[in-house]
């Protein structure tokens, strides 16, 4: 194990192209699969994971951080408009037609594309597409506001809990079984019925996606030095590790 | 906890409510909680929405997780973390407890990124461990064993036997919760008449002598340390590496304090002394007790413990205020469901 904590960074942006690499693969061979799934989820997750990515290390940062937060804003509309239009439809206690998801399924979403603009607002680590290319002009002189912070940790967190928690929900078993009694099974989602694309495998990348990001706003409440660049972020842990 | 071990969907059970029907779950009567493995097979839901006991054990799995996050600050991976945080803890201890401690902060110390890196695997693992249900029992029966540990090793039993312990800082630790709640959000029932979700595992009458314990030993503690311990200092001391905010808002409570240590010990022994009886009031008076239980910790969380100090960089857990108040949650009187309104099994 190296003996410098910033492998935790490495570790994290290896993580999340992985996550990014696998919810592409996932939209890219649905149909072929015959299966579906949330295209909207899905393909937010490969786009932070994209992003996350490039905020731990620059040398991964695929596009300037005012593209990024352009997509990003494009998210949070869209889960907006989900959200509100769920609301429409089922109120708040309801379910989706396809008797998975709640409300919560959409705002969850919604607060990690909501979190994704503050962190790219508030200055975390970026770089350009052409090499390092610092995205802030002068120095941080504010870490935003430390209670919001930690309301969208505590969000973050609280959604992987809970994922991992109604994982059972997709289990083989409880899918062959509720397609046996002739209950409305949690499968499908489209009109023609066919089955989510492995199911618990975005679940993990959710509970994945949920912990990293937490782990990136918690940094920028613990070391102001999440707002300078990276480098100096990385020369902090080293300081402070010896 | 078997909630998918069984094949017949709940859409056929009787007794559960349509909407549930209609979305192959059961929201009423099968508690998620409960020791589903006693029910005959063809009676077991699938998967099942959290029940109340449920949802504290995921609130208990996501302190857990944030213990995690906290580990992986950078503070935690120096040398200062088992020098200069766990070592102090020994002071004051007796020698038995103290030399372990002592001991092991060395090696943490030495060790750091190593340990601190094992730390952090250990307590995703419990929280992951209490979120996955299959494995909710080894995960809550872990975080026993670990929170014990971590009591005496890296909180020297939280000053308690150093005279050193103030519940109004955060004594006697909030790991020590982590285990009282794994304990009573056990996930099986002793009884069909639970008046609390705590009472569940191990009755009713042990569940109120765990909050009496509880909520008394804060009582004495606030008193009996009060000689060897300046309240107002002490507020006073939280200010260091908080946010310009939280910092104002510690040296004015210190202010205030400044000169009236006795009183605010009396005041605090006699309010926690009163939460720790109220829980043998009847359910109505009883959900008032809890609702003040609620409000002392907060009022604590926020004014004598700075949130946990989440925001300093050093913080290893969010201290006894939320714990406090998940353990109150436990212990919230439940109503009496009709027994022809519910499936046969647990009820609470």
């Amino acid at each position: 194990m190296p003996t410098d904590p910033v492998w935790i960074l490495d570790f994290l942006a290896a993580v999340m192209l992985l996550v990014a690499a696998y919810c592409a693969a996932r939209v890219v061979t649905v149909r072929r699969l015959h299966r579906t799934l949330h295209y909207d989820v899905n393909t937010a997750h490969v786009a932070m994971g994209a992003a996350m990515a490039g905020m731990l290390r620059p040398d991964l940062n695929l596009l300037a951080n005012g593209l990024w937060e352009a997509i990003f804003s494009g998210f949070a509309v869209w889960f907006s408009w989900r959200s509100v239009s769920f609301l429409a439809q089922h109120g708040i206690r309801g379910r989706s037609d396809d008797h998975v998801h709640g409300i919560s399924h959409y705002l969850t979403h919604l607060v990690r594309s909501c979190a994704m603009l503050y962190m790219y607002w508030l200055g975390m680590p970026i770089t350009g597409s052409r090499g390092i290319e610092m995205a802030m002009s002068g120095p941080p002189t504010s870490a935003g506001d430390p209670g919001l912070t930690l309301l969208l940790i505590a969000i973050l967190l609280a959604s992987a809990v809970w994922q991992l928690d109604a994982i059972g929900r997709f289990s083989p078993a409880s899918e062959l079984a509720l397609r046996a009694s002739g209950g409305a099974a949690p499968l499908p989602a489209g009109a023609d019925r066919r089955p989510w694309l492995a199911p618990r495998g975005e679940v993990a990348c959710h509970v994945a996606m949920c912990l990293s990001m937490g782990y990136m706003l918690a940094l920028m409440v613990w070391i102001p030095m999440a707002l300078l660049p990276l480098e100096l972020l990385r020369s902090n842990f080293e300081w402070i590790t010896w | 906890m078997g909630a998918c071990a069984g094949v017949q969907g709940a859409a056929s059970l009787p007794g559960a409510p349509r909407g549930a029907q209609a979305e192959g779950v059961v929201t009423m009567s099968e508690p998620s909680g409960v020791d589903l493995a006693a029910r005959p097979a063809a009676a077991r839901p699938l998967w099942e929405p959290p029940d109340r006991r449920r949802v504290l054990q995921l609130v208990l799995a996501s302190f857990w997780l944030l213990d995690a996050v906290l580990q992986l600050q950078p503070f935690m991976f120096s040398r200062a973390f088992g020098l200069s945080m766990l070592g102090p803890t020994a002071v004051g201890n007796p020698s038995v407890i103290a030399h372990p401690i002592i001991d092991v902060s060395r090696s943490i110390g030495h060790h750091s990124v190593g340990a601190d890196t094992a730390f952090v695997v250990v307590q995703l693992l419990l929280a992951f461990g209490i979120a996955y249900r299959p494995t909710v029992r080894l995960g809550l029966a872990a975080s026993v064993v670990w929170a014990l540990v971590v009591w005496w090793l890296g909180e020297g039993l939280g000053g308690v036997l150093a005279g050193s312990a103030d519940p109004l800082t955060g004594a006697p630790g909030a790991v020590i919760l982590y285990a009282a709640l794994a304990v009573l959000l056990w996930p099986t029932d002793r009884g069909a008449t639970a008046p609390f979700v705590a009472a569940g595992p191990v009755g009713a009458t042990v569940a109120r002598g765990v909050w009496v314990t509880v909520w008394g030993s804060l009582a004495g503690l606030a008193l009996v340390g009060y000689p060897a311990r300046r309240t107002a200092t002490l507020l006073s001391a939280l200010s260091i590496g908080e946010p310009a905010w939280l910092a104002d808002l510690d040296r004015h409570v210190a202010h205030l304090a400044t000169g009236h240590g006795l009183l605010i010990a009396i005041v605090a022994c006699v309010v926690l002394a009163g939460v720790a009886l109220g829980v043998f009031l009847p359910a109505g008076p009883a959900r008032a007790v809890i609702l003040v239980a609620v409000a002392v910790s907060l009022g604590t969380w926020v004014l004598g413990e700075d949130l946990g100090m989440l925001l300093s960089g050093s913080a290893t857990d969010p201290n006894t205020g939320p714990l406090l108040v998940l353990l109150a949650a436990a212990y919230w009187p439940l109503r009496r469901v009709a027994p022809e309104l519910t499936h046969p099994g647990p009820v609470r």
